[in-house]
């Protein structure tokens, strides 16, 4: 009878158990969020980049935050959206927001239901108008090109916009002094291509870090002058406001499960390399 | 009925392909003004695209429901989530504290929350069990994704400041020459499909049935 040979140690940590990274997973998350480390967070050129053109504009500026993006991508841009939102808020500037996601508005009207909290003078068609969502993503983009209140005659709340004072100054995207768009997918490029190009306006973009790359090349040829990359693009732009926040608090967690990724990846890469070894050399000695 | 179905969509794209064509190089008022006009005409097609969306998936879910095929039970949930989602949208709108608000905030947000955040569980489970490094060009992959990984996040600073150097190092220069590439490959593919189709080359969009 064939003796069968007892699987070897790598062999039997190559073949681990998914529950047991799953696991690691959990803990790797959870236990920097119960016991925060504190690592440091450098703040990189693109968010800083970001963060200046902000504050370097005068007060009163027309800004336009784009949210594309839906509850998937919530915990990376929703901190995101809410430390620029701060920024504005802070330097006094006015913000239009458009939404071309179908279920995004609703993740803008609890960070404006949440901001309220903190700048209770904070007004609807005066400081800010939340625009909602409207269907067609391009050929929005193109339209508010003419005129906001023509594109979106109705606010999230159901106000009309044309009588908005906001609107009646700042109708027209050529109008823009700044622009944020918070990216989960390749809406950003629409907006490139229809809007900030044709009207020569700064913008920056907020994306997933899984997107982010995309936007490089955008960065390198001066098309957009910031990036705030996931996560940690968030979590600089609260540091840099001074309002740590979601973001900040993650971060560890963050880092803890890249740590572990690294180092799975590693082992059973190494694993992986002396088992093809040894049947290598198994296989010669049998020959 | 045969020029409508064949001939009349061509000569509509041409149409409209050459008149905003030439309006993009003509600054006048006329011109600006066809172009807002046709931006709204836009909008609204777009709606109708919607609509036909929405029938497009009650079709097919009740035709599963209607054949009792295997995990049909899903199409009655799907068709179920939706009319009601629908309802209290029109009546209520979809603002935070109506019942669709409501719904959206405590059942949308965290399902779709939930869905994105298994990916994490996934992605390390995966990586794992299969990025490994067989090949020269795989190794290449496998030691930039994992600089880009560790040197975006604080860990990585914290461990050495030249694994965040060398990570952006990598984003702005091979990232960007292989994604720069990928772009404008795409851009010109699209202005010859665009080309293609306002000539009446390209008749793929018209569908292929009858």
């Amino acid at each position: 009878m064939e003796k069968v040979q007892k699987p070897s140690f790598i062999e039997r940590f190559l073949q681990l158990d998914r529950r047991i990274i799953y696991t690691l997973v959990v803990l790797a998350v959870a236990i920097p969020l119960l016991f925060p480390m504190g690592l440091p967070i450098k703040v990189t050129s693109e968010v800083q980049s970001v963060y200046d053109t902000i504050e370097s504009l005068p007060e009163g500026s027309h800004m336009l935050l784009a949210v594309d993006y839906d509850p998937a991508s919530m915990p990376e841009l929703y901190p995101m959206m809410k430390a620029v939102m701060r920024h504005v808020i802070e330097k006094k500037h006015k913000l239009v927001i458009p939404v071309l996601w179908p279920n995004g508005p609703n993740l803008v009207a609890q960070a404006i239901e949440e901001l309220k909290v903190d700048y209770p003078d904070w007004t609807s068609g005066e400081d800010y108008v939340f625009l909602g969502y409207q269907v067609g993503t391009a050929i929005v983009i193109i339209s508010m090109g003419s005129s906001f209140s023509r594109t979106f005659p109705h606010d999230f709340y159901g106000s009309t916009t044309k009588t908005m004072p906001l609107i009646k100054e700042y109708d027209k995207f050529a109008q823009t002094d700044y622009m944020v768009m918070l990216e989960a997918g390749s809406t950003g490029d629409s907006w490139i291509i229809f809007a900030t190009e044709p009207y020569d306006v700064e913008v920056a973009a907020g994306v997933t870090a899984v997107v982010a790359p995309q936007y490089y090349p955008f960065l390198q040829a001066k098309q957009i002058n910031g990036i705030l990359g996931g996560l940690k693009g968030a979590a600089e732009y609260e540091l840099l406001i001074d309002k740590p926040a979601m973001a900040v608090s993650a971060m560890d967690s963050q880092s803890i499960v890249h740590a572990l990724i690294f180092v799975v990846i590693i082992i059973a890469n190494i694993f992986a390399f002396v088992l093809a070894g040894q049947k290598r050399r198994q296989a010669r000695e049998e020959a | 009925m045969q020029f409508f179905r064949k001939q009349f969509p061509v000569l509509l794209a041409f149409v409209m392909g050459m008149l905003l064509f030439v309006q993009y190089f003509v600054p006048s008022k006329l011109s600006k003004g066809f172009y807002e006009g046709f931006a709204d005409w836009l909008i609204v097609i777009a709606g109708f695209a919607a609509i036909f969306a929405i029938a497009s998936l009650l079709h097919y879910h009740m035709g599963k429901i209607r054949k009792r095929v295997l995990g049909y039970g899903f199409s009655v949930i799907t068709i179920v989530a939706f009319i009601q989602m629908l309802v209290l949208g029109f009546v209520f709108h979809y603002r935070p504290g109506t019942p669709a608000g409501w719904e959206y905030q405590w059942l949308f947000v965290p399902m779709q929350a939930t869905m994105f955040a298994t990916l994490a569980f996934f992605i390390a489970s995966a990586a794992f069990r299969a990025f490994r490094a067989r090949t020269w060009e795989a190794l290449a992959l496998l030691l930039a994704g994992l600089i880009v990984m560790i040197g975006r996040v604080p860990i990585g600073e914290f461990i050495s400041p030249h694994l965040s150097t060398f990570s952006d190092w990598i984003l702005n220069n091979p990232n960007m020459a292989g994604y720069r590439g990928i772009l404008l490959g795409v851009a010109l593919a699209q202005i010859a499909i665009a080309v293609r189709i306002i000539f009446g080359i390209e008749r793929t969009y018209m569908g292929g049935g009858d």
